[in-house]
């Protein structure tokens, strides 16, 4: 059976979170990239949203509809800005590997940490500065046996907000396979290194984090002696971080129509000759086919079932439409797009920087 | 004390509305529908009359199509107990919301009715009036400030000339203006709990109220377009052209 009916509580969620992205977070998303940074007042308000709470609150008995959910609502955030969908993308990907894949304890210890009213950073670090930098087939981050339980070395790149987070969740190889390790950012041998800018996402600056052998307990291995399936978390990641770029795609259409509707070049609107409005035409078939990728691989994911496929094909047609869609949106301003008093340049360069993160896990 | 706020799911305030080709109506065909804004001005001031300890309980009701229950459950998640609906897959005027709502205090004895002062699809601004006149309450109307004291209750109302304070003996009906307060965005967790809240389905007939429409609908159209401005270059020509079109002497 195929529905793209949205539950009550899932428009209910949709459309307040839409709300906010429009009524506080769009207007606040360019004074973000001109600091380099979001604001702890408006992290604190993307946080009373519940969004992160609200999986953790879930028991694990009811219908879980968290990628759905989680693909939904991400869209919005991004609509407003690619930063604040990253800002939230990072922390609920470390929050739901733990929620979903830790052992009692580790839930216990960790999930209170995120549960309050304030803002809390953490990050799935996946990405690495090697060459080999996809997925998670050949990783050089190792977690070596250690009379303690591990000893993990590596390092790490594109880390949204890596300055913030209380905890990586560090994807290793162990004993030959992928694992994943809980490591507090304050653990020996932790450094954080934000020297390097970004092209776009600067609301949410990436860090590139060391591990030179930091020791860690034998709770530190996501699962414990379970251990954990990493690609789920992976492939979550990508749904995340495409569902971002369609809000970013929508965003981008919504400014196109309106602005080529008012402009008149050689006396009619940009909008009514024709080649404008074939590519806003593709412009929003491609944002909707976009959608329903993302939307498949997080039913997909709810479902349990292997979403690998579904999730790398969302990955890459999103990222490619978002380039493209990002560059006419600049474009079909003509010599405004590229100017910082319209928002075209800001959502082009957020795009770009969040289609190259194959931080895949980061975001 | 027991609040009752009624709420009105309406085409959504972001939503540029068009008229039906045949001109009977407007066209609400995949179009994003939301509570009516002072209605959630309404729910935003129950909700802090309840964390002041004024309220003890908060009830929504709405009256409308099925799908208004899905306005109730923003209600709730945004902090309401419980809630009604009377569901009505024809239209109802404001008399016969005002008369359902009336049914609603007489069973429900609420000592404050807060309703927005006006839906802004229909713009009526009757039904609380309405209320207030078959109830035989008193009312506030266009309400920018509520103070709650023992049994009477201060409201600050908005008019032309600036602002008025009429001091009303509970229970009471009060219609809220634009600047009473800035309705809270409802959380999720806040979302997924509303879900199991209580909320009761009802009809017309339940009450023993006729919503059969009195008013027939003739024609609906958009307004007529605006007519392009005109650029003067200096003052005198401005008082010229104001001259000529007999708006100035």
């Amino acid at each position: 059976m195929i529905s793209f009916e949205l539950t009550e509580e899932q428009e209910i969620a949709r459309s307040t979170v839409r709300e906010f992205a429009g009524q506080v977070l769009r207007p606040l998303a360019r004074q973000a990239d001109i600091d380099g940074r979001i604001d702890d007042d408006t992290l604190d308000q993307l946080w009373s949203l519940g969004i992160v709470q609200s999986m953790i609150e879930q028991d694990g008995d009811g219908p879980e509809q968290s990628a759905i959910l989680g693909a939904l609502l991400l869209e919005e955030l991004g609509w407003a800005d690619a930063a604040f969908g990253v800002a939230l993308a990072s922390p609920l990907g470390f929050v739901r590997a733990v929620k979903e894949q830790g052992s009692a304890a580790q839930k216990e210890a960790l999930l209170p940490q995120f549960a309050g009213d304030r803002y809390q950073a953490a990050a799935v670090a996946l990405a690495e500065p090697g060459l080999i930098a996809n997925g998670i087939d050949a990783l050089s981050t190792r977690a070596e046996a250690d009379p303690a339980g591990y000893r993990l070395s590596g390092a790490k790149i594109q880390v949204p907000l890596g300055g913030k987070c209380s905890h990586f969740l560090v994807i290793a190889e162990h004993d030959g396979k992928p694992d994943a390790f809980i490591v507090p950012r304050d653990a020996p041998g932790v450094t954080v290194d934000d020297s390097d800018r970004q092209l776009g996402l600067a609301g949410v600056a990436s860090v590139t984090v060391r591990f030179d052998d930091v020791v860690l307990g034998h709770e530190a291995r996501l699962g414990e002696n379970r251990g954990c399936d990493v690609q789920r978390i992976v492939d979550a990641a990508r749904v995340g971080a495409s569902s971002i770029l369609v809000g970013v795609c929508r965003g981008v259409y919504d400014h196109s129509v309106d602005y080529t509707k008012e402009r008149h070049v050689h006396g009619s609107a940009l909008a009514r000759k024709q080649s404008v409005a074939f590519r806003l035409v593709d412009m929003f078939v491609e944002t909707e086919a976009s959608r329903w990728m993302c939307w498949r691989a997080a039913t997909e994911i709810d479902k349990g079932e292997p979403a690998t496929r579904s999730a790398s094909l969302a990955q890459s047609y999103t990222r490619q439409q978002a380039t493209w869609i990002t560059d006419e949106g600049v474009q079909l301003m003509g010599g405004h797009g590229f100017m910082r008093a319209n928002p075209v340049e800001l959502w082009f360069r957020n795009a770009r920087t969040l289609s190259m993160l194959e931080g895949v896990a980061s975001v | 004390m027991k609040v009752l706020v009624p709420v009105k799911r309406v085409i959504d305030y972001n939503v540029k509305p068009r008229v039906k080709m045949d001109g009977s109506g407007v066209d609400l065909a995949n179009v994003k529908m939301s509570m009516n804004p002072f209605d959630e001005i309404a729910v935003e001031e129950a909700i802090r009359l309840k964390e002041k300890g004024v309220a003890t309980e908060i009830v929504a009701v709405s009256i409308g199509e099925a799908k208004a229950q899905e306005t109730l459950r923003t209600a709730l998640a945004m902090g309401a107990d419980r809630a009604i609906l009377i569901v009505s897959e024809t239209e109802v005027e404001p008399l016969g919301v005002a008369k359902l709502l009336a049914k609603v205090v007489a069973e429900e004895a609420p000592g404050l009715v807060i309703l927005g002062k006006q839906a802004i699809d229909d713009d009526s601004n009757q039904t609380g009036q309405m209320l207030a006149a078959l109830t035989g309450r008193p009312q506030g109307t266009f309400a920018s400030k509520v103070e709650v004291e023992g049994d009477t209750v201060k409201v600050t109302r908005e008019v032309d000339g600036g602002l008025e304070t009429v001091s009303l003996k509970t229970p009471a009906i009060i219609t809220t203006d634009l600047r009473l307060n800035e309705p809270r965005y409802a959380s999720l967790p806040n979302i997924m709990k509303a879900k199991s809240k209580p909320l009761a389905q009802k009809t017309p007939a339940d009450y023993g109220v006729d919503v059969t429409p009195r008013l027939k609908t003739l024609k609906v159209s958009e307004p007529p377009k605006r007519q392009a401005g005109i650029k003067v270059a200096d003052v005198d020509e401005l008082a010229a052209k104001l001259k000529a079109l007999g708006v100035a002497a």
